[in-house]
């Protein structure tokens, strides 16, 4: 099955399109300037690649964030002649900030008290998966959405689940990228980590000081070559390999040698049944800073040996700034347009090359007589690599378009109760509060964890205390709905009083919303893909099938996948009541709750796994229940009874984990945990899996059936 | 200043100092009274990264109002809690 690129959208500093910011980008004109969108006054620095001129709904779902994705997102639709209404479309999006930039204001002064705790209106825009709601509302709908984030290749793990998705007849097309906006708590972060150059960025020169942050969009549509040849498209590129893979080796630094940015790259080549001599570009992360430049210069000798003197270079991030979550597909679709157009853009802000950064640097935009194959690479915080591989159409051998099934191997869940393994969690006194402080980690190995890593890292130890997986082609994906953001207002609150040099750089890492699974990476070291999902209350059932996807897709042979709500305020206060759909009314709780999923023929499979999500209006099919079937859930059995009256599980005994895990957005994982270990005990013979969350179009249900291998 | 009074000063710094590396590394379990005056702070020694280097060379500013040059000049002063103590002593007499 080949992959089309059959529409790109960008929005950057340069222009609000794709088309416009390529041809700036090949003119060499820098997007760069002061940024005035907030108060500066006292940050290191603050020259950034703003984007102006974008207007924002006065809707409170909408935010800076997903004004630039629907622009983008719409324009690649257009381009590629798509309408979500007469097709099965799906989205992904990569993102780390939503409403960070409206609201981080408004939740810092409700954490210090200058502020009521209220469900407020307008704090809407603030989970991340605000932008995939407010996209299905103005363009949608989509049969199916999903909120990925693995910090700045976060665009790039959003395109990796759409193929995984193509692999399925139920999805005609996948529109999907990143988008981040800029905001207080970025900028003070990476002034913190002295990561900002105050001057225009220099990728690869030799006095090259940090990156410069920037703001936008970059959404692609995908589809299946068949299906684009049918309806008479031609492709802008064909997207013949995409590699995801975690370093496990710090929170913010990259390794040295390069070892796990040369290994994406060598993945998604051989993906689409290609060499380095195929190659004649690569559109690196080039961020400008120290680290990145020289590790990703390495990476690519490592790949490209003597073919590194002929393959052309060059970085974006001089023009368009650093954009976090959209950079890897930003770049991407760039990547795509080099191969329909021709033409390679600059690296500006190159002069003098750093030795340790001898590459075939494009100085000044190149015209080539063809660019066959082009990889692009995105790295991000907790070592999360990526690298997606764009070429001609059909210029390598047809991939394989098997799905693999997935197995379970094992539960566990923290809570209240403590930590166990998931199978006595829908019985005894209803538990709430906050679960234990002790979680058995290494002090040493956790010392940065803050409460959400330090669950995550014992969910995911619990889980493989006795697995024989391998390590090296296992994943890790936790959901969390709102992730850190007590944590993100108190880095805020201390910007505000003490002034941003005294930022902390310990904490900011930790506020990126894939963090806690990069901890969780690094601590049980894991070098399969890392990523986390964000889906309210659905985030451990969107968890739980992304890793699917991405272990039948072939990206990973097993996956640690739950979710993590932890113990907050503001959660408690404020975002629990502004979303809450009345479905439980089981007291508060905090829940991290995890299972080993992994491909089937794994030894110690407990139960196959099949995932099936339905938006509402369609109907829910499954296969009748067998004799000794139950439906595990994680609210009220009332409510779940009520998404199973139009299907052939109507009066299958229903148990619910809200006695063992309370309310929270993580339950679901909790419930799934439940079923593994009823079917590994004998308790049911087989069981469904239920988890709907509300969305302004309608409902999303998440089903997943469990059956003895 | 008598002569004894300076080493005295110098001695309660560099006891503060090895509070601050404790507390704001999140060094678990460590004795700060156990970390030798000349033990290496970062490589070897305790074992910080430059993620520390970072956090102490705030918390050093915000706790003494003395600021830590960034890049390789922080080299020479984080070699040590001896040399850091150097350091803070010099500039927060300046000051």
């Amino acid at each position: 099955m080949r992959i089309w690129i059959t529409g790109v959208g960008i929005v950057s500093a340069l222009d609000s399109t794709a088309r416009g910011t390529f041809a700036r980008l090949c003119a060499g004109e820098r997007g760069l300037g002061p940024i005035d969108l907030f108060d500066v006054t006292g940050q290191r620095a603050s020259l950034g690649a703003q984007v102006r001129g974008v207007d924002v709904p006065k809707d409170p779902l909408w935010s800076r964030t997903t004004a630039f994705a629907h622009l983008a997102a719409k324009e690649a639709l257009e381009i590629a002649g798509v309408d979500p209404r007469g097709a099965r479309v799906g989205l992904v999006v990569g993102g780390t900030t939503a409403g960070m930039f409206e609201n981080e204001v408004r939740v810092t002064g409700m954490m210090s008290g200058r502020l009521p705790l209220t469900p407020a209106e307008e704090l809407r825009s603030h989970p991340l998966s605000s932008t995939a709601d407010a996209l299905d509302a103005a363009i949608g709908p989509f049969v199916r959405m999903r909120n990925v984030a693995s910090a700045c290749s976060s665009g790039v793990t959003a395109l990796a689940v759409a193929r995984a998705w193509l692999l399925e007849d139920e999805i005609d097309v996948v529109v999907a990228g990143g988008t981040d906006g800029l905001c207080r708590l970025t900028l003070s972060g990476f002034n913190a980590l002295s990561a900002i150059d105050p001057e225009p960025c220099r990728p690869f020169d030799v006095s090259r000081r940090g990156l410069n942050l920037g703001e936008g969009a970059g959404f692609l549509v995908l589809e299946r070559a068949e299906r684009a040849k049918k309806r008479g498209r031609t492709p802008i590129a064909e997207l013949a390999g995409i590699a995801l893979a975690a370093e496990a080796h710090h929170i913010t630094n990259p390794e040295s040698e390069g070892r796990t940015a040369a290994r994406v790259m060598r993945e998604a080549l051989e993906h689409g049944g290609i060499g380095p001599r195929d190659v004649d570009y690569v559109n690196a992360h080039g961020t400008a800073t120290p680290l990145n430049d020289a590790m990703e210069s390495k990476a690519i000798h490592a790949v490209f040996g003597a073919e590194t003197d002929r393959v052309w270079v060059s970085s974006s991030k001089g023009q368009i700034g650093h954009t976090l979550a959209a950079a890897g597909a930003i770049e991407t679709a760039i990547a795509a347009m080099c191969v329909s157009e021709r033409v390679l853009p600059p690296t500006a802000g190159l002069r003098d090359v750093d030795p340790a950064c001898a590459l075939r640097h494009v100085r000044e935009a190149v015209r080539l007589p063809r660019v066959r194959a082009v990889v692009s690479s995105s790295f991000g915080f907790g070592g999360m690599d990526a690298a997606a591989v764009v070429t001609e159409p059909e210029l390598g051998p047809e991939p394989r378009a098997s799905r693999r099934r997935v197995v379970a191997l094992s539960a566990a869940a923290i809570g209240p109760r403590g930590a166990g393994d998931a199978s006595d969690l829908t019985s005894g006194a209803q538990a709430s509060g906050a679960a234990p402080d002790s979680f058995g980690l290494d002090a040493t190995k956790a010392r940065r964890f803050d409460r959400a890593a330090r669950l995550c890292a014992a969910a995911a130890n619990r889980n493989l205390q006795n697995a024989t997986i391998d390590r090296a082609r296992a994943g890790v994906v936790f959901g969390s709905a709102f992730s850190s953001v007590d944590e993100a207002a108190a880095f805020v609150q201390r910007i505000f009083d003490k002034g941003p040099r005294l930022a902390s750089p310990a904490d900011f890492p930790n506020l990126v919303p894939s963090s806690p699974v990069g901890h969780a990476s690094i601590y049980e070291g894991l070098l399969g893909p890392a990523l986390a999902t964000a889906d309210l209350r659905s985030s451990g059932e969107s968890a739980i099938a992304t890793a699917m996807d991405l272990i039948a897709s072939g990206d990973a042979d097993a996956f640690v996948a739950g979710a993590v709500a932890v113990r907050s305020k503001l959660i408690d206060e404020v975002f629990h009541p502004l979303f809450d759909d009345g479905a439980t009314r089981a007291p508060r709780a905090e829940c991290c709750a995890a299972v080993l999923v992994a491909a089937e023929g794994t030894p110690g499979a407990i139960a196959r796994v099949e995932a099936i999500i339905r938006r509402e209006g369609e109907p829910l099919v499954l296969t009748p229940p067998a004799e000794g079937a139950r439906v595990y859930g994680a609210v009220s059995a009332e409510a779940t009874a009520r998404w199973l009256e139009a299907t052939s599980w109507r009066g299958v005994p229903i148990e619910s984990v809200e006695l063992g895990v309370g309310d929270n957005e993580a339950a679901g994982a909790a419930a799934f945990g439940a079923a593994v270990r009823a079917i590994e005990r004998g308790v049911a013979t087989e069981a469904l899996v239920i988890g709907v969350r509300a969305s302004q179009t309608g409902n999303i249900t998440h089903a997943f059936v469990l059956r003895r291998p | 200043m008598l002569w004894w009074a300076g080493l005295v000063m110098s001695q309660d710094l560099r006891r503060e100092i090895k509070e601050l590396i404790v507390k704001e590394l999140n060094l678990e379990g460590r004795d700060p009274h156990a970390i030798a005056d000349d033990a290496p702070l970062f490589g070897e020694g305790l074992g910080l990264d430059s993620l520390d280097a970072l956090q102490l060379a705030m918390s050093v500013e915000e706790h003494f109002g003395v600021r830590i040059p960034e890049g390789d000049a922080a080299r020479p002063i984080f070699k040590s809690v001896a040399a850091l103590a150097e350091h803070v002593a010099a500039h927060r007499a300046a000051g």
